[in-house]
């Protein structure tokens, strides 16, 4: 198997699995007072904590652990709201954000909040003028993808964040790192973020499993209720062993970041100059990656993981499957392959009309790539669309 | 991105498969060409909506002795333009003519309720591309006056992707009335259902093409 598809999720590192396992076999306690194993347990998730909190640099924060990436932005946003007058609310996100933003947005739209979906140029990428115009005095929170998890384009943060904090210092910053960690530092003694959400399964960690981490001022209000041991916004029994797996990802991932790098950039490289040169009538969707733009540095637009194509005059699901029937695993944006036949609004919101959505691949690489595969998926993928393409309608 | 079924309240969101029978004839799908001095053709379908199919038919005394077909689609589409053309092959026209949706899907061993849309498709093709032969022979062109029964024969091809059947036998049209161009239909749909919006598009597009219509109004009811 060829698997391409880090985007969706990614296999547990042998070094969490081994992390992980005593957790659910014999040290399967749960946080309580005053008895030994309770608070070994308890120390446990403490020193996961800190593993998040040192991470993001971070010295004064609070974790709370959920069951993934959407339930920490659902958490995020409806505790945020939950004690506002939602008519007196404004709040903004990008129409490309991930669904557990955009659709909890929408939500808070139809419930009565007013509510900016801010538009992105033809490589995903917000105006910071534009962004300027929209906060205003009753802005309470937003919300923005750092990486975007369809064509990789990475806002920056660094230049935008200080324009909200200019336009209203009251308004709380919710940043999505989901797609960010294998390759890049978020530092929040830096950046003005109030609230950072991720999930475990794209770090090479479990999945059922994500975190918010968040500044003790922060202004969340609990919206899950029962019983409270170690945090009040995710009452009932704590998942420790996906607790530890994910921090021990999350350590991983930071002490791996510049050999992620090295890994990643020449197959993504690679990828985009064969594609390029060796199949006719492509289209990069999302932002070029710069050829000397230094990965440490936020002035990088695309994600070093991310390749998105469109291949004109076929259909992405039919590619994907073929493919598939090699054990070669990608994704498609194709409507065709949704469950509501709806064309990929991230693709259409960079201006990609159905034709093109639809022959779409996001090809996203990770640890266990190497070139030759990456050559192998081309050398398969050039006779794929060829032959789609003879039997097409189009062209 | 991945391919998910349409949630029905109590039953757990299954993931789609396709049956073996669709992806042999995905794989290799007979009849994938196109014949150039055919006696009968046909396009329908448009990108924007997805996909499109070509129908390339040879006919000698009123019979289909060649058939061959394009596919710009997915999966099902491509099995279904195969499957049809191995169905009409060698058939009078009238017996092809009479080759269903439903004919075709059960030769395949179903078809996810979500991808009947694009087998649809087909068999329109396959229609238009007969309907094209008989009026370049006939010289007649077989233009029906638009009027409701019509209406409702189009919306008829428009199938409702959660039972598989089409919005008039669902019992989603709750009105409607053709006057000076205008097509007023009530649909019965609910707000939060997954496939409103494409059940909307589908009316749309099925309705736009007939003569004479200007302008389509839907009202979206719930009772």
């Amino acid at each position: 198997m060829i698997y391409l598809d880090h985007y969706r999720t990614t296999p547990v590192l042998e070094a969490v699995v081994k992390k992980m396992t005593p957790f659910l076999r014999e040290a399967y306690f749960l946080p309580e007072s005053f008895t030994k194993r309770g608070t070994e347990a308890a120390e446990v998730i403490d020193q996961s904590n800190r593993v998040l909190l040192d991470a993001f640099n971070i010295e004064d924060g609070e974790v709370v652990y959920t069951s993934g990436g959407t339930a920490s932005n659902n958490i995020v946003i409806s505790g945020v709201l939950r004690d506002v007058d939602l008519r007196e609310a404004h709040i903004v996100c990008t129409v490309i954000d991930h669904p557990s933003i955009v659709n909890t947005y929408e939500y808070y739209r139809k419930k009565g909040a007013s509510v900016t979906f801010l538009k992105v140029d033809g490589n995903g990428l917000i105006d910071p003028e534009e962004l300027r115009k929209h906060i205003q005095t009753k802005t309470v929170l937003i919300s923005l993808t750092h990486t975007n998890h369809t064509i990789g384009a990475i806002q920056p943060l660094e230049q935008l964040l200080p324009i909200i904090k200019e336009q209203n210092p009251k308004t709380r910053i919710h940043i999505d790192a989901t797609m960010s960690l294998n390759a890049m530092a978020l530092d929040l003694s830096q950046l003005p973020i109030d609230f950072l959400t991720f999930s475990g399964h794209k770090i090479y960690g479990p999945k059922g499993v994500g975190a918010i981490v968040f500044r003790k001022s922060g202004p969340l209000k609990p919206i899950l209720f029962g019983t409270v041991t170690t945090s009040p916004f995710s009452p009932g029994a704590e998942n420790i062993p996906g607790i530890v797996g994910l921090s021990e990802a999350l350590r991983i991932a930071t002490a791996q970041r510049e050999a992620y790098l090295h890994k990643m950039r020449p197959l993504q490289e690679r990828t985009i100059k064969r594609i390029e040169s060796e199949i006719p009538d492509v289209v990069l969707n999302g932002p070029r990656p710069h050829p000397e733009g230094n990965l440490h540095t936020f002035s990088v637009k695309r994600a070093i993981d991310n390749i998105n194509f469109s291949f004109r005059y076929v259909e992405g699901e039919s590619i994907m499957m073929f493919l598939d029937f090699e054990d070669i695993i990608v994704a498609t944006g194709s409507a065709c392959a949704s469950s509501d036949l709806k064309v990929n609004y991230v693709l259409s919101a960079i201006g990609r009309d159905h034709e093109m959505a639809h022959g779409s691949l996001r090809i996203t690489p990770g640890w266990g790539n190497d070139e030759e595969q990456i050559d192998q998926m081309i050398d398969r993928l050039k006779p794929i669309v060829s032959r789609l393409r003879a039997q097409s309608t189009l062209r | 991105m991945r391919m998910v079924a349409g949630y029905e309240g109590g039953k757990a969101l299954a993931v789609i498969k396709y049956s073996e029978k669709v992806l042999e004839h995905f794989r290799n799908p007979k009849n994938i060409g196109m014949i150039e001095d055919a006696d009968g053709q046909s396009t329908v379908g448009s990108p924007a909506c997805g996909d499109q199919v070509s129908m390339f038919l040879k006919i000698r005394e009123d019979r289909i002795t060649d058939i061959k077909f394009l596919s710009y689609g997915c999966a099902s589409n491509i099995a279904t333009g195969s499957i049809i053309t191995e169905m009409a092959k060698g058939k009078s026209l009238n017996e092809a003519k009479a080759i269903t949706w439903k004919n075709a899907v059960d030769e395949l061993g179903g078809l996810p309720p979500v991808k009947i849309h694009c087998s649809v498709l087909a068999i329109d093709g396959l229609r238009a591309a007969i309907q094209d032969y008989e009026e370049k022979t006939t010289g007649i062109k077989q233009e029906r006056k638009v009027d409701e029964m019509m209406i409702l024969d189009e919306l008829k091809k428009v199938i409702y992707p959660k039972n598989g059947i089409n919005i008039v036998d669902t019992n989603m049209i709750r009105y409607l009335s053709f006057e000076e161009g205008v097509i007023t239909i009530e649909i019965s749909i609910e707000e939060t259902d997954l496939f409103k919006q494409n059940v909307l598009e589908e009316i749309d597009e099925h309705l736009e093409v007939l003569p004479g219509v200007k302008k389509i109004e839907i009202k979206v009811v719930e009772y």
